[in-house]
């Protein structure tokens, strides 16, 4: 749509937009200001055009050029010249968004560098064999860029030599929080370049929630030892609290300021550390668990999914996934680094917006391999609607891989059943399985085969992969006969690391049942003594996953740790359940967090349940609100279920452990939460226990209500019957029916033989809302209230009572003065505000002056229930200039109230 | 008794601010009533390319409000009676030239002030340069020609309030959340020049900085340094904030000789308050009204439909016609050059004669409904509410034009990938939607720019002193500067006289050339 002006010269443009404003001036009647019209003129100073003119010329340019205009334009530019510019650039943002044209990967791409022994030599290799050639085609936030690996290795050493005069070292680790941005990508390579080892981390998902979250990751901060934080400008705010906790990590920044620091620094990059990265997992425990990740395990894994994959020099890979997993990060990013492969990265917000957004770029890309998660795929099943898909041709996706979590057979035939139509081939699927302790991938089937489910409802996920060796043993270690579930076990790389912090093979076996505190320099040591490891052939890792191998084919069938599969991340229940047990009104230690498969979203739900003593409706809403907040602040989502039971409910063994196999059966079946002993039994027992003291509150609570609401209910009658007779009997009526609904109150003012009599005009405060009638119950004879403001804030009876005692005019009042009443003045200012500050109309002082009518000042107190009333002395009003006497009185006012 | 006609007819006035809406007004009734006045100066900022002269007879001679008040009077007196001179009350002595002064000087008796700033949150340094330099040069040119002084300021420079207003409250050290009057915490003097150095560390900043600020930056900077200074002493806007502080200035130079620096002479002085200035009542026209700064947006909004209002039922709009408050002005002049002033007048009606918030949405929707011709049972009538529920009901409908906005240019995009017809259609009515949410966009600015005078607050001004002053003019003159709020009747004006002049005079400037309305 913004084809119109895409192919306008700016010069063009720039008369067109000059004409649509030239033409509103002229409308307007401004013709010296069409005159003095100049592409540089700034709209409010010089042709004085406000912000809702500018609204209006937004509304025009956009139906005369066919373009849409961000609604911010008329705050980002002031100048006609400003606007072309973003008009400009806006189409080609948008050309970015729907014409992005990439170019297909062309068959001349260079050769992977089969001989590169880290990453810095790949991006090398490649910024070399193929600067031109665009590496990424990326988009964030609407907007679309293409990065070569040139470019891409030009920033990354100017964030390296920023990161390394501020101070850092080779082998240092460095925090990526980070999400799928250019920021990332520069972060990720200036940390290698520089020596360093990049530790990625979830970014939150709320970036305003950033100081609590980052809050929450100390642990992982501490266990990685990491010297720099890279993230947001946001996140600087959150840099006094980790410097105190933190005492190892130097600085939180961010790319901007690491380039601006390296564009002055020169010199030459260290050699790129031995460890590619520190991949961080839910471990079994609440503490987090690192993977350390060597240069020559993710290159020797990135190649052998190649192979496996058979990658060719026209493939192209589309991702969404967050570049803080190692599916995002070594599956999708750095493997299509290394093979030459055009990457089309996506935001995952977009993608669970929009999840159409990802088929729509494998099109646009003519993408030939793209994974997701199971759940990603039942996504795009149910929140797809097909008229988005118009014209979507999808037969180029030769490889949809679907690793993660639990394969479904459901989502797989409801995916290809679904974008059939689309060109999408069942042969694509490619059930897959690996995990973050082999860099990425474990197992792959070889493309190019539809996808069949055994009888269980398992698809095999292929055979190891080049280098990588299985085994299937039973609970007490032995190896089980092919064909038979058992614990999954992988052989590490000889090359491979190990858990951050963890010095020996026994520590590192021992690592993956106990929680471990990391100090870096063991890490480091650990890394060194990598090659002691390999020489000891047994170093078997536990995957945690159940499985069983059939011809070389490997079939996982469950899970034996407790990890939460949702969306495609690991979650650690003990980090969800010790975040809970903060929650007040949660019973500390009585929380479980468990995943149950959802057929409806092909993914976990996280069900949090918690003990709680809250049996009121009320106090549950705020422990379950307590509970999600803990567990959003913990681990950046929501729990999808929040279940409250009452204590004692939750299953837990003998010793105290949380059964939450048995919770998550419970669950499914129902009954978790229900009471062991019979409930009629219980409430019998309480009632025995209780029943004297539960009559005796009851009764005296409902006494008293009833009390007042009587009592109340009686002034009101009263009130009423006594507006009706000061009516029809005359307002000298008011005084006696306030008195007596003052004494059904119980609240007659104190007074010390104080009675109002006439003639007197009565000045006084307000403090209570009935201090009017306590007014009038105080006068004797006939009360007027000078101005119907004393009525202001009084209940509907007692309005009703003082209505007929009112004044309208200063005539009434003079003649009411005449007749020895009482006049009361109030002020027009809201109860309780002082004395100097009340304001008093002059209607009543200047009947006071005319009919020389001294006046009393009278400050009122409530004083518990209690109306406590003070006089002033009289004043006599004769001959003052009214101002003056209303000053006097205010004064004596403030004298006798202080 | 004090004989107007025979007082403007001894003496000669300087008038600032004549091309405004006030301004035009009272000068329109001198040259109507008092013909025989004896000599006008006015002060007129000339613009580039255009003399002071001639911006006079464009911007006021000709416009519709004096057209037909110029028509008729005594041509000689325009000639020889009236005298324009350049200036700007911005500059030091309101830049009149040192032979204009000695010219002036012995002649002129009375300056009256109306010029000034009357956006709510203008840039801070322009509402000084106006509201309170301007003020301080005015007092200048009434030393230097020892003349008294009206000026005109706004009854809403009392800030925050609940109920009545009073006009005997001490301006000296006034800030509205003064706690009493004793209390000492603002001196006027310290606060202008705080202010001023504020504002030069703005500029400064914004040249000095590492990046140098472009003017919108700029200038929001010194919209937010006057709205928080404002908001700190309780003020509701930079309007008022600076109006007050002119207002102080003056009441400082009245001080008697010996609290005055240098013991200079004190000025005489008078204030004059108007509140919400609205259309006239009868001069020089029923119904004229100019400017969108009054409650014409408000009125625009009612005309369009508006059911939500989010305001005080209790609370009174504190509106006066213009020609009362013009007429107040001349009263107190009259009164002033008699030497029988009083320090402040507070033109408003509500301490009389009350118009309830509550009824004027009211009669608006049943003017929008009879315009609209739809029959009023079959209309919802106005909801009145707190203001975060009608955020919340203007969300929610905001939300929806959106969703369906994006609806049709999804569907638009679709068919012009399939090639279907009916893109241009989707087009237009793609363009409409955007257009109403701009408008809903737009009303909720509006709604929250008057917030402070429909909901937050309650004001009634005490009106007291212009009542009384009023009564002491000869009867004939009681005639010819009418003073009667307390006798409007407040539905028929607000329908035949302040709608239906918004629709003929602001309405159609302000959407002059808009394809959208408000």
């Amino acid at each position: 749509m913004a084809a119109p002006v895409t192919q306008l010269e700016s010069g063009t443009l720039e008369n067109q937009v000059l004409a649509i404003i030239r033409e509103l001036l002229l409308e307007q009647g401004k013709t010296q200001e069409a005159g003095k019209l100049a592409p540089a003129s700034s709209f409010q100073r010089d042709l004085g055009l406000a912000s809702l003119d500018l609204v209006e010329l937004v509304v025009r340019c956009e139906s005369k050029l066919d373009i849409e205009l961000p609604d911010e334009i008329a705050e980002q530019a002031d100048s006609p010249a400003g606007w072309v510019r973003a008009i400009q650039q806006g189409s080609h943002d948008s050309q970015a968004k729907s014409v992005y044209r990439i170019v297909p990967p062309s068959a001349d791409a260079p050769a992977a560098p089969g001989t590169a022994r880290n990453l810095a030599e790949v991006l090398r290799w490649h910024a070399e064999a193929g600067p031109g050639r665009v590496h990424m085609h990326l988009f964030e936030e609407g907007s679309g860029q293409g990065i070569t690996c040139a470019q891409l290795l030009n920033a990354a050493e100017t964030v390296a030599r920023g990161l390394i005069s501020k101070g850092l070292r080779r082998n240092d680790t460095v925090a990526l929080m980070l999400p799928n941005s250019a920021d990332f990508l520069h972060a990720f390579f200036g940390v290698v370049l520089a020596g360093g080892i990049p530790v990625p981390i979830y970014p939150p998902a709320d970036s305003s929630r950033i100081a609590e979250y980052t809050g929450r990751q100390i642990g992982l901060l501490a266990n990685a030892q990491a010297r720099f934080l890279i993230s947001f400008e946001r996140a600087r705010a959150v840099w006094p609290i980790l410097r105190v906790r933190l005492p190892g990590l130097l600085e939180v920044t961010t790319v901007a300021a690491l380039a601006e620091l390296g564009r002055r620094a020169s010199g030459r990059l260290p050699q790129p550390s031995g460890t590619a990265l520190i991949q961080y997992t839910s471990g079994s425990t609440a503490e987090p668990k690192g993977v350390v990740l060597t240069q020559a395990g993710v290159l020797a894994n990135i190649r052998a999914v190649g192979e496996r994959l058979s990658v060719k020099p026209n493939d192209a890979v589309v991702s969404w996934l967050p570049l803080c997993s190692d599916m995002g990060l070594v599956g999708c990013w750095l493997f299509s680094l290394y093979h030459g492969t055009p990457l089309t990265l996506l935001a995952p917000q977009e993608f669970q917006r929009r999840p159409e957004s990802w088929l729509w770029a494998i099109h646009d890309s003519r993408g030939t391999l793209s994974a997701a998660p199971n759940s990603a795929y039942e996504h795009c099943v149910r929140r797809i609607p097909m008229w988005t898909l118009d014209g979507i041709d999808l037969s180029c996706w030769r490889v949809a891989v679907n690793a993660g979590e639990p394969v479904l057979p459901s989502t797989v035939r409801g995916f290809v059943r679904r974008f059939r139509s689309t060109g999408f081939r069942a042969e694509a699927v490619l059930p897959a399985y690996g995990l973050a302790e082999s860099s990425v991938a474990l197992a792959l089937p070889v493309p190019g085969h539809a996808p069949a489910p055994d009888e269980d409802g398992f698809y095999p996920v292929g055979t190891p992969l080049k280098g990588h060796h299985v085994r299937v043993v039973a609970d007490d270690g032995s190896e089980v006969a092919p064909g038979t579930v058992g614990h999954l076990q992988l052989l590490r790389l000889s090359s491979g690391g190990g858990y951050v912090g963890v010095e020996n093979p026994e520590a590192q076996r021992a690592a993956q049942q106990a929680p471990f505190c990391a100090n870096y320099m063991q890490a480091q040591r650990a890394a060194q003594q990598a090659p002691s490891c390999a020489s000891e052939p047994e170093q078997w890792l536990d995957s945690g996953d159940l499985a069983r191998i059939t011809d070389g084919q490997i079939t996982i069938t469950g899970r034996a740790k407790e990890i939460i599969l949702k969306q495609g991340r690991g979650l650690a229940p003990q980090a969800i359940e010790s975040a809970v047990n903060d929650v007040p009104g949660v019973r500390a230690g009585f929380v479980a967090a468990i995943g149950v498969p959802d057929a409806m979203t092909g993914t976990e739900t996280l069900v949090v349940v918690a003990e709680s003593a809250a049996t009121d409706r009320m106090d549950m809403q705020r422990v379950r609100a307590g509970v999600e907040s803990a567990v959003a602040d913990a681990i950046g989502t929501d729990p999808d279920e929040v279940l409250l039971i009452p204590p004692g409910t939750l299953p837990k063994t003998a010793n105290g452990k949380l059964r939450r196999q048995q919770s998550k059966q419970l669950y499914l079946a129902g009954r978790l939460g229900a009471q062991p002993p019979p409930v009629w039994l219980q409430i019998s027992g309480l009632w025995t226990r209780n029943s004297a003291g539960l009559v005796w509150n009851g009764l005296a609570g409902a006494v008293t209500a009833s009390r007042r609401a009587l009592v109340h209910t009686l002034a009101r009658v009263v009130a009423l019957a006594g507006g009706c007779l000061a009516r029809v009997a005359g307002a000298r009526w008011v005084p006696v029916a306030a008195r007596w609904v003052l004494r059904v109150l119980g609240r007659m003012p104190k007074h010390e033989g104080l009675a109002l009599r006439g003639p007197v005009v009565v000045m006084a405060n307000r403090c209570g809302p009935l201090d009017p009638v306590s007014l009038a119950a105080l006068v004797s004879g006939d009360v007027l209230f000078a101005g119907a403001e004393a009525l202001h804030g009084l209940p509907p009876t007692t309005a009703f009572l003082l209505r007929p005692a009112v004044a309208a005019s200063r005539e009434e009042i003079a003649r009411a003065l005449r007749a020895k009443a009482v006049v009361i003045l109030l002020p027009d200012s809201p109860v309780g505000v002082t004395a100097a500050r009340s304001r008093f109309r002059l209607d009543a002082l200047r009947a006071a002056i005319d009919e020389k009518v001294p006046v009393v000042p009278l400050a009122m107190q409530e004083l518990q229930d209690q109306t406590l009333t003070q006089s002033g002395e009289a004043i006599a009003s004769q001959g003052l200039p009214v101002t003056d006497l209303r000053e006097k009185v205010r004064e004596s006012l403030r004298r006798v109230y202080a | 008794m004090i004989d107007a006609t025979q007082t403007f007819h001894n003496h000669e006035i300087l008038l600032t601010g004549a091309n405004g809406f006030v301004g035009k007004v009272m000068l329109g009734l001198l040259l109507d009533r008092f013909p025989e006045c004896k000599h006008l100066h006015i002060l007129v900022r000339p613009r580039p390319g255009t003399s002071a002269g001639d911006r006079f007879r464009r911007d006021v001679l000709t416009s519709p409000a004096l057209q037909a008040i110029v028509e008729r009077a005594d041509p000689s007196m325009l000639r020889d009676r009236i005298t324009i001179h350049p200036g700007d009350i911005g500059d030091s002595l309101c830049g009149l030239g040192e032979e204009t002064l000695e010219k002036l000087s012995g002649r002129v008796s009375l300056v009256i002030n109306c010029a000034g700033l009357v956006e709510f949150f203008a840039p801070v340094d322009e509402a000084f340069k106006s509201n309170v330099d301007g003020v301080e040069n005015v007092i200048g040119v009434c030393r230097r020609l020892k003349t008294k002084l009206v000026h005109v300021s706004t009854c809403f420079v009392c800030g925050e309030a609940d109920g009545l207003v009073e006009e005997t409250e001490p301006i000296l050290g006034f800030y509205p959340r003064r706690k009493d009057r004793e209390d000492g915490s603002f001196r006027h003097r310290d606060e202008i020049a705080l202010m001023r150095t504020r504002i030069r560390d703005v500029y400064d900043s914004a040249n000095r900085g590492a990046r140098i600020l472009p003017p919108k930056e700029i200038t929001q900077k010194l919209v937010d340094l006057g709205a928080q200074r404002a908001a700190l002493w309780g003020w509701v806007n930079i309007y008022t904030y600076s109006k007050s502080l002119g207002e102080q200035l003056i009441v400082d130079a009245g001080r008697p000789a010996a609290q005055q620096m240098n013991g200079r002479d004190p000025i005489e002085y008078s204030i004059v308050r108007p509140a919400i200035v609205e259309a006239a009542l009868e001069f020089p026209f029923p119904g004229w009204v100019e400017g969108g700064r009054t409650a014409a947006p408000l009125v625009m909004m009612a005309l369009s439909g508006q059911r939500y209002w989010p305001l005080r039922k209790d609370a009174p709009l504190e509106v006066v016609p213009v020609d009362q408050v013009a007429s107040s002005i001349l009263t107190a002049a009259a009164l002033l050059l008699n030497g029988k002033a009083e320090r402040v007048y507070q033109i408003g009606a509500a301490d009389r004669n009350p118009v309830p918030l509550g009824s004027l949405v009211e009669w608006m929707h049943e003017d929008y409904l009879k315009q609209k011709r739809r029959p009023k049972f079959l209309s919802p009538g106005v909801r009145i509410l707190t203001p975060q529920r009608a955020r919340l009901l203007n969300g929610i409908l905001h939300r929806r034009i959106v969703g369906l906005q994006r609806f049709v240019v999804g569907t638009r995009r679709l068919a012009q990938r399939a090639g279907l017809p009916g893109r241009r259609g989707l087009g237009v009515l793609a363009t409409k939607l955007r257009m109403l949410g701009l408008q809903a966009t737009v009303r909720d600015q509006m709604l929250e720019l008057y917030q402070p005078f429909m909901y937050d607050n309650r004001f009634i001004f005490e009106a007291e002193n212009i009542r009384a002053g009023h009564a002491r003019l000869r009867p004939q003159d009681q005639v010819k500067l009418p003073w009667s709020p307390e006798r409007i009747e407040w539905k028929r004006y607000w329908s035949e006289h302040e709608v239906k002049g918004i629709q003929k005079w602001v309405q159609a400037e302000f959407t002059k050339g808009r394809t959208f309305k408000l």
